[in-house]
Order: structure tokens, then C-alpha cells, then sequence
């Protein structure tokens, strides 16, 4: 197992509410993350879609991963928060949806201000993908990261 | 018009509680569970985007113009500006900033009971007709 594996089963394993929103990371990397929304009536609204809150929940999720994958090596030592987050739905959205989230900076940069500075906020864009391909939302995520406070001296 | 949350199943599985729902003003609760966190039992920012989203979802459909038929979210900021640990009750009040005739725009603060802000979110609603 590698140790993206690892981290996408621990994060599977350890965010309650995706497990009860039926959100699964499916994988990450170093600046990349991917999500998957089953297809379950409990995410619905009014209209039998997709409720936007569920949406975000997967799309939040797979910016999660690819801030995990980045930050793989520091991460244990670090405490990371989403500050702002928004999002704009193209169209409804049915069936299984997938996220895929990018890392908007050069990973290595991010990586080397967190070690100078001992803290770096950053943004992630997350496209949210139906099973027809077609993007139903974008959403970006700012992240902020701050080094543990025995790490950071 | 009345509101019945059972018709958003998601907000029923948020078990958010309606208090008061006027056209200038929503009020629900949302009691802080462990399977609405994230790690460390704190609240997930999707469950306070879903539970803001559900109660100015509610105030635009009490706004809709005449001859429409429903309402949808079209875009949603969130800004996350505090911590929500499990057991804490949640209060969501949205108010409108514009109610048009193809949009409505909505801002709902989620506060804690003593006071302190959780969450702000800032949502456009799109009339259906």
C-alpha cells in the first residue's frame, strides 16, 4: 500500500459526516484528489436531486485529499482548515457525481513557505462531474495550514 | 405557504428544526451530532453549508414571485469562522439581501447559543418557473 493509499483510508475512515452523506475519497496525490457521491435518496432535496449541501460535502472531500496529498510529508505535524469555500452549480445533478479537486499552486512552494513561515493558506478548485461527464458545479477551496506548535520553532 | 423540511430529505437527515419562518426572516436549530463532524469531533463544513443552504432555501421559496414553481441554489459562498463541537446547539437565521423577480439572494448567520458566529453564508437562489 502506498502512502497515498494509506492516507485516502484514513480519511475514509475518520470524517463522520462524508460516511453519512455516502462520500468516499477514491484517491490523491501530490496536488490532486477525487471524490465519489453515491447515488442515494438520503442526499436529495425538494426535487429530487442532489441537496447543494451534499454536493459541497463531495466536493469539499476531494479538495481535503488533495490538500492531504501535498502535504503528505508534514501532515501529521500540521493543523489544517478550510477558511472560505465557494461554489456555483451548472446544472442538477443525478445518479453517482464525482469531484475531482487541482492544487492552484506549485505543490513545492507551498511546501517550502510552510516551512519557512510555519503557516500558508492556498486554494483548491474542485469540478464537480455528473455521469454524463458534464461538469453540474465548480467549486474553490481556501485552505489555510499551520505548522503544530512543537514543529514550529 | 407552508414549509415542511421532510420534502428536502438531506435536511432530514441533518435533523434541522425549523423555529421560525417569516418571509424576512428563517430560524432553525441544528443540534451538533458526532456523524455530522469531521475529524475531532467539530462540525463538518458541509454540514454547516447543508444546514444554511436548507434554511434560505426556505425563505426563498416563501419570497417566490407569482407564477413560479420552486426555487434551486445557484451559487453559495461560505465563510467558516469558528468551531462547533459535538452536543453544541446551532442556530441559522437567513435574511434576504434582494428578492427579484429571477433571483433571490440570501445571507444566514450560524451562531452558537452564546453568541458566537460559526459560519456566514451568502447564497443566490434562482426563480424556476
Amino acid at each position: 500500500m502506498s502512502p497515498f493509499d494509506f492516507i485516502r483510508d484514513q480519511i475514509n475512515e475518520s470524517v463522520p459526516f462524508a460516511n453519512h452523506c455516502g462520500v468516499e475519497v477514491i484517491c490523491l496525490n501530490r496536488g490532486e484528489g477525487a471524490a465519489r457521491l453515491s447515488d442515494d435518496p438520503i442526499t436529495r432535496n425538494h426535487v429530487d436531486t442532489h441537496h447543494a449541501g451534499a454536493l459541497f460535502t463531495l466536493g469539499e472531500a476531494a479538495s481535503g485529499a488533495a490538500m492531504a496529498g501535498t502535504f503528505a510529508p508534514v501532515l501529521l505535524h500540521s493543523r489544517a482548515v478550510v477558511s472560505d469555500a465557494r461554489i456555483s452549480f451548472k446544472r442538477p445533478a443525478m445518479g453517482e457525481i464525482h469531484s475531482i479537486a487541482k492544487l492552484s499552486e506549485d505543490a513545492d512552494v507551498l511546501l517550502d513557505k510552510l516551512q519557512t513561515d510555519s503557516e500558508v493558506s492556498f486554494q483548491i478548485t474542485v469540478a464537480i462531474i455528473d455521469t454524463e461527464d458534464t461538469v453540474a458545479a465548480k467549486m474553490e477551496v481556501d485552505w489555510h495550514i499551520r505548522k503544530s506548535a512543537h514543529q514550529s520553532s | 405557504m407552508s414549509i415542511d423540511m421532510k420534502a428536502m430529505p438531506f435536511a432530514e437527515l441533518l435533523a434541522i428544526q425549523l423555529i421560525e419562518a417569516d418571509p424576512s426572516k428563517i430560524v432553525a436549530s441544528l443540534i451538533v451530532r458526532p456523524d455530522l463532524c469531521t475529524t475531532g469531533q467539530s462540525i463538518h463544513g458541509g454540514a454547516l453549508m447543508a444546514f444554511a443552504d436548507s434554511i434560505a432555501a426556505t425563505g426563498a421559496f416563501l419570497t417566490l414571485p407569482e407564477g413560479a414553481i420552486g426555487t434551486t441554489t445557484i451559487e453559495s459562498k461560505t465563510n467558516f469562522l469558528g468551531a462547533a463541537s459535538v452536543g453544541t446547539e446551532l442556530i441559522g437565521t437567513a435574511t434576504p439581501v434582494k428578492i427579484g423577480s429571477r433571483v433571490s439572494v440570501w445571507q444566514t448567520a450560524i451562531r452558537k447559543q452564546d453568541g458566537k458566529q460559526v459560519a456566514l453564508t451568502t447564497q443566490t437562489q434562482l426563480v424556476l418557473k
